[in-house]
């Protein structure tokens, strides 16, 4: 087995469960999220990538976060789609769970999906994750201060937006 | 309640969310079956060498189906989810596997019709392998004298390989013959160029190593149904391969027990727009693993009253 190989296995095994998590938390679909682990481990393997990463473990995690919000823009034009066209709901397609159904938490990802590409990963990675700001300014190449100040305007701007389709919501029903 | 304490809280509840153990078990298994499958090292080097009529390609072929295998995330929503991952590692963990390979040949419109050949495939451990020749149909008469890859006479002929060693021999228990096999010869797929390779150890029988090469993120789910006895759930790739005078079409199935996750049959059929390619279809069936086996049978000493060459 080459050195690339023990490489993507060796983070396989030690970040797996990690990155399996954060694509359930953005996917709220756990069979998605397992369709999505062998899609980014196939990316990491083809490409060779993460070895010339400076630092492996930050770019598996914002890889991850890209093919996740990725499959959720991919799945909403299907919705729209299917809306558009009004078609009777397929009994063959997988059910949905019930965290799927949770509007509120569908909202607040569909916030973070408008967020730029650095301010979300700084979000998923403090808010969906836990992660120290240490840690994320190192993965995202800002500065420990730089960081705090994006994920504030981050969350100022993720309020802005799940109040605004809330009210969207309410307009809707009178 | 306040906007930001219902923000907060969404986050929070986003960030306690954790997919159950098994669910993350089963996901690092699929996903290290597609990091295996993608190993530039691990991957057949020249399956294209495969020509219909040398008598090799009986061998490679054999491999060839069990590469289909067996992959597959996950099943069809009425189907009960098995990831490839945990087919691939429950062959692995098997002693030993034994099945019945049936080829035949798929005429064109005009086409004489070839042999079909049936074998019993004993495989030891991971590298020891044994092949017995059990029936051959012959084909239709062939002009000017030509032959089929595989005719009557072949009954009977056992080949025994221990692929650790890189040690191949043949026994006819009907001549008595015993050869040790220091060469393979292929033909190039593009050019009809034969080649010859020396006889080289390797570290598992083509039937593991094929596990791992089954494109499951492309496969297709097949809903559930009943074969040889089993509720079983099938996965279908499909596969082209451009060469030169042609491509060449291969289709895999694999149907797979829903409750053991073990294969139950394997089908492989491959057709060509190459008019010189003959389009063959393989099954697999009668599978069983983890039976006792004989090591007697594995032996790749001369038995008693053989005559020995090579």
């Amino acid at each position: 087995m080459n050195e690339a190989a023990n490489h993507v296995l060796s983070l396989l095994a030690e970040e797996g469960p990690r990155l399996h998590t954060l694509l359930v938390r953005i996917t709220l679909r756990e069979d998605v999220a397992e369709d999505l682990m062998q899609d980014l481990f196939l990316k990491l393997s083809r490409r060779h990538a993460l070895s010339r990463a400076v630092d492996p473990v930050g770019y598996a995690v914002r890889a991850a976060t890209r093919l996740a919000f990725d499959w959720r823009r991919s799945e909403q034009r299907r919705r729209d789609t299917m809306e558009i066209q009004s078609e009777p709901a397929s009994n063959h397609g997988p059910k949905p769970c019930q965290l799927e159904q949770r509007e509120d938490l569908q909202a607040v990802l569909d916030a973070i999906e408008q967020l730029s590409t650095v301010c979300r990963n700084i979000v998923v990675m403090r808010y969906l994750e836990g992660r120290p700001y240490e840690e994320i300014s190192a993965t995202v190449g800002k500065t420990t201060h730089q960081t705090r100040a994006l994920c504030y305007k981050s969350i100022v701007r993720l309020r802005a937006m799940t109040n605004a389709t809330r009210s969207q919501g309410s307009e809707a029903l009178k | 309640m306040r906007r930001n304490q219902r923000l907060s809280r969404q986050l929070h509840e986003l960030s306690r969310l954790t997919p159950d153990v098994e669910c993350t078990r089963r996901a690092m298994q699929a996903a290290r079956a597609v990091v295996c499958e993608t190993l530039p090292d691990m991957r057949s080097k020249d399956w294209s060498l495969v020509r219909f009529w040398p008598r090799t390609a009986l061998a490679l072929f054999a491999g060839v189906l069990i590469v289909v295998g067996i992959v597959l995330a996950v099943v069809g929503p009425s189907s009960p989810s098995i990831a490839f991952a945990e087919v691939v590692n429950q062959v692995a963990a098997v002693k030993s596997v034994q099945y019945v390979e049936t080829r035949s040949h798929m005429p064109r419109a005009g086409e004489p019709r070839g042999p079909t050949e049936v074998k019993k495939v004993t495989i030891l451990g991971r590298s020891q392998m044994r092949e017995e020749c059990t029936s051959v149909t012959p084909g239709d008469p062939l002009p000017n004298g030509d032959e089929w890859y595989a005719d009557p006479s072949e009954v009977g002929i056992v080949m025994i390989s221990d692929l650790a060693r890189g040690v191949f021999v043949t026994l006819n228990p009907k001549t008595k013959n015993f050869s040790v096999v220091k060469q393979f010869a292929s033909m190039s797929r593009d050019d009809g160029k034969i080649s010859v390779s020396k006889a080289a150890p390797a570290p598992e029988a083509d039937f593991f190593k094929s596990l791992q090469l089954f494109p499951a993120a492309e496969a297709e789910r097949l809903a559930a149904r009943d074969v040889a006895g089993h509720q079983v759930i099938g996965f279908r790739s499909t596969e082209k391969a451009e060469h030169k005078n042609g491509v060449d079409t291969w289709t895999r199935t694999y149907w797979v027990d829903n409750k053991t996750k073990l294969p139950v049959q394997i089908e492989v059929t491959m057709e060509s727009t190459d008019p010189d390619m003959g389009q063959i279809r393989g099954v697999l069936g009668d599978m069983i693993f983890d039976a006792p086996i004989d090591e007697s049978l594995m032996s790749t000493e001369p038995p008693d009253g053989y005559t020995v060459r090579e």
